[in-house]
């Protein structure tokens, strides 16, 4: 009897030391346009500089280095679970496109949350990820790699890398569609000409870090509507074509970037706006329904 | 007269250094005469003959040339010349008589003459032995390269295979298969070979490219004549190096769209294993895999068979490298001198057995990798070529970058029209033009510029003048790199022609 509630007492010390190194989080992902979820298939109005309506094609973007802050405000590392599809090493592929109306060029699954673990016995607050991938992943090959870095809808082989978010609309006046493909730029290899890219002049990474964020209790809300506020969806530059491909000289990116708040040609970096804090249970007029 | 006779030693140099060995053979320019060039070695390669040959290389020829025929480092005493590596495959372009004369007569100043030192016989044994080097190396070259037997014009060299994407016959004949299959666009109208057509040496005679869904191309197809040798694809991006990586570009690229299977995989993968064909195609091309049927297979295979687009056998070919003195007509080698002259400086950018300064192959050491600006615009504003093809630039960012690409093959250059990364030069008359005038001016319009004024001009385009007997001789130099053979090799050709296949859906026609 003695004998055994000890081992009780051991197995529950054993069992709150392991789950004081580490547990469970999971950080979801909601995409908005405004008060209203993102769903293909349906249309927003009041879109851009010239309140356009737009309908969504694509939105799948990848993030990395995912980290949340504990209560001394050190930066504490989300360790993904490796589930084989969406999560591969610190990488993880946001995807919130079903396949359905325009955006016919995705597929059915989605995926709205990185999973993993983090150090136990903390009280986190805030969170800190990067959008985009990293340098050493960027550049591998597509046809080797395992998911969700063999997408080739996310490839983008004519910069030997990867598109990191993929994003794309038609509008009032783009019936054919708006794209905003972000990527690194000015990638190059060293001399001679015949390796793979060794650096890139704009790597176009962003590091989004939303304070107010607890775990179990926030999401992480991309908002398309503040990602176009200061674009006019319904024109492109003719020689750049149809939007933004992260060229350095389109001025179709410069509102793009800014909002992300990623440098661009003469603009310096500002704070981002895209990315807010909403909560879990936070009831959005969905169209959804 | 001083200038004529170092030019003919230059000439001479150049031979046995074989530095520019296509570029000055021209047959009735040195002092080489004809009959002594075709004159085979009258004795046999026997044992015997090969030993004495060996010894009297290591006593006369192995103190400069190396013992295994590769150059000794230079040191104060050797002379000044480079000597050029015996054992490599521009040997294979040297005939016997062109060895023997110059083992006979040596170079002035550089390389000492055998006249009267060594026997007739002895000659043409120390060129016998110099036929083994080159031989023994080729050994070394076939074993390290595995077992696929490459068939290369005489004169190429073995060209570069990805370690992990070795060359079988299996692999090749999938390729084929693939290269000509329209199941590869999304709306199955288009394959590989609807822009890299074999009869216009695998360009498409459109200025610029025409994607599946009628999306115009920035820039135009470009040859595929021995693109196995190009260690930089596409006009201007200095990431893309290798063929496998190359085919994921018109696949499944967006911008612009070619054959539009960006995040169609599956449905890729699904067509190919419902063809019967293809089966069996797969599992013989990747044998130890259980599922074959990948994306990153697809291009190894298209990949395999584009390194086997060779062109190496035009009259200029077997003018130069071949026996035969009269496979050109005199006005094509006055107009070869004129190409690879100083006046012209064609050869800058276009020399070598490839006709371009892109290149690499097997155990090359430096792959060489060059993007030129021609002058062909000069726009006022940021970059002096129109967005969005800036040249490497685009990567490079560096406004020094603006406006140069990659200088293409020339061989077949007559159907390749129309010309340069825009396809905006029509004819090769206007492309003689362009460079005559050292750049292309352009009067009015969004375009308007004097390309001669480029900041970024390649030195070599400096402008020239032709009358017009010497533009009808380069004329007809350009002319005799035409491989027919290559045109209609049937190995290179639309295997599903051949096939049974009712219905007509998803081939090339």
């Amino acid at each position: 009897m003695r004998a055994r509630s000890l081992w009780l007492a051991a197995a529950f010390l054993w069992s709150s030391a392991t789950w004081a190194q580490t547990q469970p989080v999971r950080i979801q992902f909601k995409a908005v346009l405004g008060e209203e979820v993102f769903a293909c298939g349906h249309s927003y109005t009041g879109i851009g500089t010239t309140k356009s309506t737009i309908e969504p094609k694509d939105l799948r973007f990848y993030v990395h280095n995912v980290r949340l802050l504990d209560e001394t405000g050190r930066e504490v590392p989300v360790h993904l679970n490796q589930d084989g599809k969406w999560q591969l090493e610190d990488v993880v592929l946001l995807d919130f496109e079903n396949g359905t109306g325009r955006c016919s060029n995705g597929n059915a699954d989605l995926n709205m949350e990185v999973s993993g673990t983090v150090s136990g016995g903390h009280t986190y607050r805030g969170v800190r990820f990067i959008l985009g991938l990293p340098f050493d992943k960027n550049h591998t090959d597509i046809t080797t790699m395992p998911p969700p870095l063999n997408l080739t809808s996310m490839s983008w082989s004519w910069n030997a890398g990867r598109k990191f978010a993929r994003i794309e609309f038609t509008s009032t006046g783009l019936p054919h569609g708006f794209i905003f493909h972000l990527g690194s730029t000015g990638c190059v290899p060293n001399t001679p000409m015949t390796a793979p890219p060794t650096s890139c002049a704009q790597p176009n990474v962003a590091e989004i870090f939303l304070p107010e964020f607890v775990p179990g209790e926030s999401q992480v809300v991309a908002d398309m509507a503040m990602l176009l506020k200061d674009s006019n969806v319904d024109v492109t530059v003719k020689e750049y074509k149809n939007g933004c491909m992260s060229s350095p000289g389109n001025p179709d990116c410069a509102p793009l970037f800014a909002n992300l708040g990623l440098a661009f040609g003469a603009n310096l970096a500002r704070p981002q706006t895209v990315f807010r804090v909403g909560d879990l249970q936070e009831t959005s007029k969905s169209k959804q329904q | 007269m001083k200038r004529k006779f170092t030019f003919r030693s230059y000439l001479l140099l150049i031979l046995v250094a074989w530095i520019l060995a296509y570029a000055h053979k021209a047959w009735a320019q040195d002092d080489i005469p004809l009959e002594e060039r075709l004159r085979k070695n009258p004795l046999p390669a026997s044992a015997t003959h090969l030993e004495s040959g060996g010894k009297v290389y290591r006593d006369s020829c192995a103190g400069c040339h190396g013992m295994d025929g590769k150059p000794k480092p230079q040191t104060e005493q050797s002379t000044p010349a480079p000597q050029g590596d015996l054992s490599d495959f521009r040997m294979e372009s040297i005939r016997d008589g062109e060895i023997y004369w110059v083992v006979t007569h040596g170079i002035e100043n550089f390389m000492p003459a055998s006249e009267g030192k060594l026997s007739d016989t002895q000659r043409w044994e120390v060129v016998l032995y110099i036929r083994e080097l080159r031989a023994r190396r080729k050994a070394i070259e076939i074993a390290q390269l595995g077992p696929y037997r490459w068939k290369l014009p005489v004169g190429f060299p073995y060209p570069n295979v990805p370690a992990d994407n070795p060359m079988t016959p299996e692999k090749v004949e999938l390729g084929r298969y693939l290269f000509y299959d329209q199941r590869l666009s999304l709306n199955q109208t288009q394959s590989c070979a609807s822009c890299h057509k074999q009869k216009l040496a695998f360009t498409d005679g459109r200025p610029r490219g025409v994607g599946s869904t009628g999306e115009l191309h920035p820039r135009g197809a470009m040859s595929l004549a021995n693109v196995a040798y190009s260690p930089a694809l596409t006009w201007a991006n200095p990431n893309i190096h290798q063929l496998e990586q190359q085919a994921l570009l018109p696949m499944f690229g967006e911008n612009p769209i070619e054959l539009g299977m960006s995040g169609k995989e599956t449905l890729l993968i699904e067509r190919l294993k419902a063809e019967p064909k293809y089966q069996k195609l797969f599992a013989a091309a990747f044998p130890k895999e259980s599922n074959p049927f990948t994306v990153a297979n697809v291009v190894k295979a298209i990949a395999s068979f584009e390194r086997t687009i060779i062109s190496g056998d035009s009259p200029y070919d077997r003018y130069a490298r071949g026996g035969d003195p009269n496979a050109i007509a005199e006005s094509a080698k006055r107009g070869e001198l004129l190409f690879f002259g100083e006046k012209l400086e064609c050869f800058h950018c276009h020399g070598g057995f490839n006709f371009t300064g892109t290149v690499d192959y097997f155990q090359k050491g430096l792959p060489e990798v060059e993007f030129h600006n021609t002058g062909l615009y000069n726009l006022k504003g940021k970059t002096s070529y129109p967005v969005p093809n800036t040249g490497i630039y685009e990567f490079t960012q560096n406004l020094d970058d603006v406006g140069k690409f990659k200088a293409p093959t020339l061989r077949n250059v007559m159907l390749t029209a129309p010309y340069m990364h825009d396809g905006s030069v029509k004819t090769i008359d206007d492309v003689i033009d362009h460079y005559g005038a050292g750049g292309r001016t352009i009067k009015s319009g969004p375009l308007a510029g004097v390309g001669a004024e480029n900041p970024n001009r390649s030195d070599f385009v400096q402008g020239f003048e032709l009358t017009a007997e010497e533009r009808k001789d380069l004329h007809a130099f350009l002319e005799s790199l035409t491989d027919k053979s290559f045109l209609t090799d049937p190995a290179l050709s639309n295997p599903w022609i051949s096939v049974s296949h009712p219905s007509g859906q998803g081939v090339e026609k």
